[in-house]
């Protein structure tokens, strides 16, 4: 078990599950595009905290990523507050973009500065570097995925409350506050854990995906919860598997088939698939009331 | 001399872009949807990495025309999921852009690994080297063609726009009084999504996919936070996006940085800048209103209550700073400033120690107590704000 392969397979798994649990309550509080926007808005500072200490530490670049996520997350409410006309789309897209026009002019300057600098970046932070996963990714992963668990359990009885009626909850006295900060905390800790090792688009695709495809078949908070959480851990499972099959099937030419496209097709095909299942079957006239 | 030329001409490549973005941009925000721009710009590698299956040469105009088909292509899935998922634009969007662009990246590792295509490639715009690829006509250079598109395509949108604004305008404010008036709103709905990828499609080639949403969303903003009538809201936008362009260029020029990169930072501080010193809706000036509200209101307070002790008679004693601090519960910070806006108006004024009205305080305090004529109030006491745009 101490390949690099069973790391891959683990973090896909791990991230799987962890993102299928964080998205499914995203999708509930319709920010489904919030992990994009914080995974574009960490940027900035992964580069800054490079610049600044000069040293490729996963410790020192996260924590530089995690305060830029966190600052994203605080302007966007921000902005949305004092500018009502900004809801929904605006915001989010001035600053995702805005993170990424900082990020690029970051990086000039650094290129300019700094001897050496590889032009490798880009592609890994999109789609993530899946072949070059280390043991130590993955366990990152699986202590975020049991943090985000046991936080989830921990609140299980106040989150339908947060999440489906704010209002009443707070009539009733429940700590509304400080579980949206934490849910806020963990979505970025997740984001800036994922973001060197699925990659952003990976991490946006299973954030919607997954809850999307559970979602037409429960209609309750907690199977809601657990199914979009094992779905995602099971779509992790295959995916190193469909890759493997896929690379035998091609003959193993040279070109290895990259992971992170793979899982995205997998998780956004079944989506669309139970979409269109639920399509299908949906009544198309409500149920008869029985007549007493 | 050829350096200088490219300089200029990269300046017109991207203030043509800025323009045919700032002329979409503003559409797709007022019905909040400018992240359908970030979607498409991610999904054309879709039909870059088909059209290169098909013809695998690097610079034909294939790839362009694959690129506008797979964005179209996934406006179009993005719209048709949102009726599915019940208006849910932000899931919908975010399962169709990372699907195409999955696509794009698997054929592009798998068919063009060994060619020079690439992602890093793809995604990262150049508009340093756009204006290398020149339009020739028998012979006789004609500058280069991206301004030649981007041209085009300011062109044909400026005008659909003009021709259908009152189609436009319904589309943007009320599609459903477009309906009712039976006017072709699909026909609407269905140019603006065009040509909103026509133009991502365009300005990719130069700025990349997130510096696209820069500019549709940036000069947007600014404009929507200064105007209030549509043609003068393109106008704004249009001006904050050519503003970001010049002082872009000029800021990469003399420090030597990335192009794009430094006009995308220039459109978000312009938009940061509008955002903070708005007239009526920017930061400042609404913290700077709502602390005049205040002054206004300790004033009427003050006003009345100072009166009041002076038909009773304890004006000598009633009327002290500290006592009036104490009876009201105010800072004396507090009551200072609303004694000063009205000794400043000659409604009161400072009578040894104490606070005393004027005749034309004594009328404004009737006037405050009596409150009949709440319009007449509002008047003299509230400032008036413009009836916002939507």
């Amino acid at each position: 078990m101490n390949t690099p392969d069973a790391a891959v397979a683990f973090a896909c798994l791990t991230a799987g599950g962890l993102y299928g649990l964080l998205g499914s309550m995203a999708f509930l509080r319709r920010q489904s595009l919030r992990g994009d926007v914080l995974a574009h808005g960490a940027w900035p500072g992964v580069l800054l905290a490079f610049a600044l200490t000069g040293q490729r530490s996963p410790a020192i670049l996260g924590l530089g990523a995690l305060v830029s996520a966190l600052g994203m997350n605080y302007l966007i409410s921000f902005l949305e507050r004092q500018f009502p006309r900004l809801k929904g789309d605006a915001a989010p897209a001035l600053l995702l973009s805005g993170s990424f026009a900082v990020a690029s002019v970051i990086w000039s300057l650094m290129q300019m500065h700094t001897e050496g600098l590889g032009q490798a970046g880009l592609k890994s932070f999109l789609l993530g570097q899946a072949a070059s996963v280390q043991w130590q990714d993955t366990w990152s992963l699986i202590l975020v995925f049991a943090l985000a668990t046991l936080s989830v359990l921990f609140f299980w009885r106040d989150l339908p409350g947060v999440l489906f009626d704010r209002d009443q909850a707070i009539i009733q006295g429940r700590p509304v506050k400080m579980i949206e900060w934490l849910l806020e905390l963990l979505l970025a800790i997740a984001v800036v854990t994922g973001l060197t090792i699925v990659g952003v688009v990976v991490l946006s695709a299973l954030f919607v995906a997954i809850p999307l495809a559970v979602r037409p078949f429960t209609h309750r908070f907690g199977p809601f919860l657990l199914a979009s959480t094992l779905l995602g851990t099971m779509i992790g499972m295959a995916t190193p598997w469909i890759v493997i099959s896929l690379e035998s099937g091609f003959g193993n030419s040279g070109r290895g088939i990259p992971t992170g496209p793979i899982f995205v097709l997998a998780a956004s095909l079944l989506a669309f698939t139970s979409l269109l299942v639920a399509h299908f079957f949906a009544r198309k006239s409500p149920k008869e009331l029985p007549t007493p | 001399m050829t350096i200088f030329a490219g300089l200029l001409e990269v300046t017109l490549i991207g203030s043509l872009a800025a323009l045919a973005c700032s002329l979409v941009g503003p559409v797709l925000l007022l019905r909040k949807r400018v992240l359908l721009g970030d979607a498409v710009s991610h999904s054309l590698l879709a039909g870059i990495g088909v059209a290169y299956l098909i013809h695998p040469v690097l610079d034909s105009p294939w790839l362009r025309v694959g690129a506008a088909v797979s964005g179209c292509l996934a406006a179009w899935s993005a719209s048709q999921l949102t009726q599915v998922l019940r208006g849910r634009a932000d899931a919908a969007l975010g399962l169709v852009f990372p699907f195409f662009f999955s696509i794009g990246a698997l054929i592009l590792a798998l068919a063009a690994s060994d060619s020079h295509l690439d992602v890093d490639q793809v995604l990262s715009g150049n508009l340093e080297a756009s204006w290398l690829e020149r339009t020739r006509l028998m012979d006789i250079d004609f500058g280069p063609t991206a301004s030649w598109n981007l041209g085009l395509a300011v062109i044909v949108i400026a005008t659909l726009g003009w021709l259908g604004r009152r189609d436009l305008q319904l589309h943007l404010f009320d599609p459903q009084q477009g309906q009712v008036l039976g006017r072709p709103m699909w026909l609407v709905e269905i140019l603006v999504v065009l040509s909103a990828t026509t133009v991502i499609v365009l300005a990719f080639d130069a700025m990349g996919p997130i510096l696209v949403v820069t500019l549709l969303a940036g000069p947007g903003i600014c404009a929507w936070l200064i105007t209030k009538r549509l043609p003068t809201f393109f106008l704004a936008s249009v001006i904050a996006g050519q503003i970001s362009v010049v002082t872009g260029v000029g800021m990469a020029g003399t420090l030597d940085l990335n192009l794009a990169g430094s006009i995308g930072l220039m459109a978000v501080t312009l938009a940061a800048a509008v955002l903070a010193f708005a007239p009526y809706y920017g930061i400042f000036p609404k913290l700077i209103s709502a602390k005049q509200a205040r002054t206004r209101f300790v004033a009427r307070l003050l006003l009345v209550h100072v009166r009041q002790h002076e038909i009773k008679g304890d004006h000598s004693i009633e009327n002290s700073l500290e006592s009036l601090c104490t009876h009201l519960g105010l800072s004396s910070k507090d009551v200072l400033s609303g004694a000063n806006w009205l000794t400043t108006r000659y409604f009161a004024e400072w009578n040894a120690q104490n606070l005393a009205t004027t005749q034309a305080g004594i009328n404004l305090a009737k006037l405050v107590v009596e409150g009949a004529e709440i319009g007449h109030f509002n008047q003299l006491f509230q400032t008036q704000r413009p009836a916002s745009l939507m």
